[in-house]
């Protein structure tokens, strides 16, 4: 029994020494986890507040300044932009942001829901098209020539931005 | 005042779908599917229900209320809202447009509309209504309650409505003039909704506040007047007890020459509510007080006030519970028994208690016990079950 301690002794400080090594790695990838929040390029707006962004996913604000109409895109369920959208800007379960739509329609309030995008390359190519999009993608995820907003003054890559998780 | 009664049915119904296929032609803004124009949803509302009463051992299943909820966004700035209603009670069934609404946005201060809403007056009535899935508990609070003789459920009109994002605050209003459908002053016709009397000179006004800081709260006030019109008095207070129609008369003719029990009179109607409504995932207080007058236009000075409110709070469990939802509300109303308005007494209180269980996305069973006194009868224990559901939106959000 000794002789097999003696014999794996170095190999489980070597691992034990790699996984430390590891773990500040490990730190740095779940701090990367951004929340972008995109827009179409002709949109007039290039900084909002974190209570402005609520606002515009909740469709408490349906219009840009310009007056042109806030169309709310979205992931579809499961994606990690879906996810951390709900947790972060929403607050709320999947069935709490689901029930919320049907309730936002039911009042009344708003003439249809936010455009379920299902894959990446979609939501990326809608964006830019149609006028007036938002759309929240993680920041790993943010497609070419796409209009990223500050958001409380901060782009997705500086420290201090609000919606990193 | 404004009757727009004929222009809703006659132009609005007819006019408001058939104008899709000819904005489809010419609103069509970008080529994608699912967003394009005409975006039409629809969503369908089911239940239905048992019902045990204690007292007298009465039983009955249900298939209680249906209702259908079509919206079609014609361009960025016109939408349309209908809401149809089914509703079945003993043998008969009874349909009904509940809303019709056309509306244009002209940005987020000013969206202008027309048609037929459920009466903007505190929180319940133009927030879950005819969608008994979307409300926790099976049924309204009494204040809102099937044929509410107290709250005018509906009004026809025009109504502006917006939002002022100050500070946060995100202030709201909702104004509007037009034709108040009562449901107060005819018996029931055994169809699920009383005979209708319209006012004709309705004003509705709300404020409200949703805070950013605070997500799923909104706190508000509300203001209606109207005129309503009592065709025929004798056909009013034959609603009341044969008991206290005597002595109801006498009061309203004591010392008056004329006898205005056979003149049209008119009521003039305040309605002030004040809401509370917090709702999160894992939290719900809903409360809501309104406040009342009542007075005839001409002749001796008759004056009702009554008041009644609600308090209603749920919590949803959470791990292996997460289904669940336990909840608790407390009715309360205090009516003068021969208010000259209502043509029953409206005086009500009742403890609610139940739990509603989600077993899927778009279903969920509901199981109240009630305990509920109306104005002098006897006092009822009762147990009901609902089985709600939604049918989704055609689109997935």
């Amino acid at each position: 029994m000794p002789k097999l301690f003696n014999a794996t002794a170095p190999l489980l400080k070597r691992l034990f020494i790699s996984l430390l090594l590891t773990l500040p790695c490990i730190g740095n990838a779940q701090a990367k986890e951004v929340l972008a929040v995109i827009v179409h390029p002709d949109t007039t707006v290039d900084s909002l507040t974190e209570e402005q962004v609520s606002r515009i996913f909740r469709a408490e604000q349906q219009f840009w300044p310009d007056n042109t109409r806030i169309t709310l895109l979205i992931r579809a369920p499961v994606s990690q932009g879906r996810t951390m959208a709900l947790q972060r800007i929403y607050q709320m379960s999947e069935q709490g942001f689901r029930k919320y739509w049907i309730s936002k329609m039911f009042k009344a309030e708003v003439a249809s829901g936010p455009r379920v995008m299902y894959s990446t390359g979609m939501a990326a190519s809608l964006v830019n098209a149609v006028p007036g999009a938002i759309l929240l993608v993680p920041f790993t995820n943010i497609p070419k020539n796409a209009k990223v907003l500050k958001i409380n003054g901060k782009l997705p890559s500086e420290e201090g931005y609000v919606y990193s998780m | 005042m404004l009757n727009l009664r004929p222009l809703l049915t006659g132009i609005v119904t007819t006019n408001l779908f058939l104008a899709l296929s000819a904005s489809a032609q010419t609103e069509v803004s970008e080529d994608y599917v699912g967003l394009e124009y005409p975006m039409i949803s629809a969503h369908g509302f089911g239940e239905a229900r048992y019902y045990s009463e204690a007292l007298n051992g009465k039983k009955d299943v249900t298939a209680g209320q249906q209702g259908l909820q079509l919206t079609a966004a014609l361009s960025d700035r016109i939408s349309g809202f209908a809401e149809f209603s089914l509703t079945f009670k003993d043998s008969d069934v009874h349909t009904d447009i509940e809303r019709m609404i056309a509306r244009y946005d002209f940005s987020d201060y000013l969206k202008l509309s027309l048609g037929r809403y459920h009466t903007p007056i505190g929180f319940w009535n133009a927030t879950y209504h005819h969608g008994a899935w979307l409300q926790t508990t099976i049924d309204r609070p009494t204040l809102m309650k099937f044929g509410s003789q107290i709250v005018p459920i509906h009004f026809e009109g025009i109504l502006a409505e917006g939002n002022l994002p100050i500070n946060n605050f995100n202030l709201g209003y909702r104004v509007g003039t037009g034709t108040g459908v009562h449901n107060n002053i005819t018996v029931n016709d055994n169809s699920g909704h009383h005979g209708e009397t319209d006012g004709d000179d309705a004003f509705t006004l709300q404020l409200y506040t949703r805070p950013s800081f605070i997500p799923g709260l909104e706190y508000g006030l509300s203001y209606y007047t109207d005129t309503v019109n009592i065709e025929s008095e004798a056909d009013h207070e034959a609603g009341h007890d044969e008991d206290h129609e005597e002595e109801h008369l006498d009061d309203h003719a004591e010392g008056v020459e004329l006898d205005f029990h056979n003149i049209d009179r008119d009521i003039e109607e305040k309605t002030v509510a004040l809401h509370f409504a917090l709702e999160q995932d894992s939290i719900e207080i809903i409360s809501e007080l309104v406040y009342w007058e009542h007075e005839y236009d001409i002749g001796p000075k008759t004056t009702n006030y009554g008041s009644g409110f609600y308090i209603q709070a749920a919590h949803q469990m959470e791990g292996r519970f997460e289904a669940f939802k336990p909840y608790v509300r407390l009715d309360k109303i205090n009516a003068d028994h021969d208010d000259i308005l209502f043509a029953k007494d409206q005086s009500f209180e009742s403890v609610t208690l139940g739990v509603r269980y989600d077993f899927t996305h778009s279903a969920a069973l509901k199981v109240e016990y009630r305990n509920e006194q109306s104005g002098d009868k006897e006092r009822l224990n009762s147990l009901v079950m609902q089985l709600s559901i939604v049918l989704p939106n055609v689109f997935s959000f």
